[in-house]
């Protein structure tokens, strides 16, 4: 692995990412006409309600081929949702999600299978099979999805494991691993057949700061050695921001914020300002709504 | 009152919505039988594990329970003159009924809940949206090899049951009690049939296996994905399925054995 930090990873053409570039409901005036073929994931007009609660209203959001997005926001603000809908695990009320040009809630499972084989998933658990080797859980999706001989496979999974320096560990279980080395392999078996796009659920929660270096490190790596796209969930606002190209801010069902992370920071806005900087008071409050105060303790 | 009723009402609607789940589950899990014949192995280990491991609980059961029918037996017996016969009610009440019956009910205890506390931590975990996330289908690879090794294992465990129940009640009745041997076996050769006793007995086994590792599969791939719902799910496994084996019990004897 490189000793580079994350941010020299970064191709160059993203340093100067702007806002219209990823259209959406960007501000009247800076929208841009561009190439389909630059955006991965379109995301139109979503709508979506669980138990009764509106997570998403008429959300717009454009993920680029080739970048890292980011997509964070407090908690419970429905970011694991999102992925679980471009990745039609779930099905929305309203509005389009397209991934490659597919409108993926109407696909066949058939269809949808196919297209999941180009698409990687990193959980907030790694999810890796529990009954099953780190080799075997690697190998896992190349003997599902291929016909490869077991000596080509051995080869693959080598070189995935490799690539998150954990050849060493192929013959642990899950149970044997730390938190950050299930997640690293779950990274490896993610990439195991090439996809075009990795989805990363907050990757960084409950990591040590070694840990959580050598993730940000390999998220930046892979994608831009693999010319992968990858959109990163998480509310982690200092290391998601190290390795993104493009941000977006949600929280109340709508986008709060977008832009390259210096714009995002510049925004002029309370709430996102309270959201990047960690403020305990603003916009959002400190206490949850109650009754007043001196009524509760005198009456 | 109206609040009551729209409780009802909403309490209805979500019990039949599950047992369309239930059955759509089912459904894709017979769908998925021909995936199983180029996976052989997936088979084999469920059935070892639903099967093989529950060899020790039930072939114990089997012998108490043998047991204790040739001391009733007996006792019942002797006192119209018709001890000799015990080995015939013994064999009968192990094949038809008590076999198949209390298989299951130690099937549902032992393998039915640990396949719920399996398939339930394999979604809290995520394991089942990964493999979903891999394009594999956790229906086919997960839980239809695990319904067929349950659907295999059940009929293997109820005669394992009912033989070693039949040498336990041949313990008692010609070890201890004094009947006579010849009387115990020839009576049984003789009045248990191969098709109303035996093969009647398999098919409540395999409607039980079918039963049983539906409900607990179904239950763990339905459970709330938190270390409470897991738990309720596995309570509710063994719960149902008691009482639909039992509940079956009484429908397939009728049917089978009623004139």
């Amino acid at each position: 692995m490189g000793r580079r930090s994350p941010r020299a990873h970064r191709p160059s053409r993203s340093q100067g990412a702007s806002p219209a570039r990823h259209g959406g409901p960007a501000p009247a005036g800076r929208r841009a006409a561009r190439s389909d073929a630059e955006v991965l994931v379109r995301i139109r007009g979503l709508v979506f309600s669980r138990n009764g609660r509106r997570i998403f209203d008429g959300v717009d959001l454009d993920i680029r081929r080739g970048e890292v997005t980011a997509i964070m926001g407090p908690s419970g603000t429905g970011k694991t949702t999102l992925l679980k809908l471009i990745s039609g695990q779930l099905h929305p009320d309203a509005g389009t999600v397209e991934v490659d040009g597919k409108d993926v809630h109407a696909l066949s499972r058939g269809e949808l299978y196919r297209l999941r084989t180009r698409m990687g998933m990193l959980f907030q658990t790694g999810a890796l099979l529990t009954d099953l080797s780190v080799y075997d859980n690697v190998a896992y999706p190349l003997r599902e999805h291929t016909r490869l001989p077991e000596s080509m496979i051995r080869k693959l999974v080598l070189m995935k494991l490799e690539a998150v320096g954990l050849r060493g560990a192929r013959d642990l279980m899950p149970a044997e691993l730390s938190g950050g080395m299930a997640r690293r392999v779950a990274l490896a078996r993610a990439v195991a057949l090439d996809p075009m796009m990795i989805m990363y659920d907050e990757p960084f929660t409950g990591q040590d700061p070694i840990s959580m270096g050598v993730l940000i490190t390999l998220i930046r790596q892979l994608n831009d050695a693999s010319r992968l796209t990858s959109i990163v969930v998480s509310h982690d606002v200092k290391e998601t921001a190290s390795i993104a190209d493009y941000l977006y801010i949600i929280a109340n069902g709508r986008v709060m914020a977008r832009g390259t992370p210096a714009e995002v920071e510049a925004a002029q806005s309370a709430w996102v300002d309270q959201f990047m900087h960690g403020l305990p008071d603003g916009p959002v409050h400190f206490h949850y709504p109650a009754d007043r105060l001196d009524r509760d303790f005198l009456g | 009152m109206l609040d009551l009723l729209a409780q009802l009402g909403r309490s209805g609607l979500a019990a039949i919505e599950r047992l369309g789940r239930g059955h759509l589950l089912l459904l894709g899990m017979i769908g998925g039988l021909p995936s199983l014949v180029a996976r052989p192995r997936l088979l084999t280990a469920q059935i070892y594990n639903i099967g093989v491991l529950s060899v020790l609980i039930v072939t114990v059961s089997g012998l108490f329970v043998g047991m204790v029918l040739g001391l009733q037996g007996y006792y019942v017996l002797s006192q119209f003159g018709a001890a000799e016969s015990l080995g015939v009610m013994v064999a009968a009440s192990l094949v038809r009924e008590l076999g198949p019956v209390v298989t299951a009910l130690l099937v549902a205890g032992r393998a039915g809940s640990a396949l719920t506390a399996e398939i339930g931590l394999m979604k809290a975990t995520e394991q089942l949206s990964g493999l979903e996330m891999m394009a594999v289908d956790p229906v086919k690879r997960i839980l239809t090899p695990r319904f067929l090794g349950g659907l295999i294992a059940m009929p293997v465990l109820a005669a394992m049951f009912s033989a070693v129940g039949v040498l336990g009640g041949y313990f008692v009745g010609v070890g201890l009690l004094g009947v006579d041997d010849g009387a115990f076996w020839s009576q049984m050769q003789a009045k248990i049939d191969l098709h109303e006793d035996v093969i009647n007995g398999v098919i409540k086994s395999l409607v039980f296996g079918v039963v049983v590792t539906w409900i607990a599969l179904f239950q763990g791939y339905d459970a709330v994905p938190t270390s409470e719902g897991v738990s309720r799910a596995t309570t509710r496994a063994v719960v149902h399925s008691a009482l639909a084996v039992l509940g079956l019990d009484f429908v397939l004897t009728a049917l089978m054995f009623g004139d």
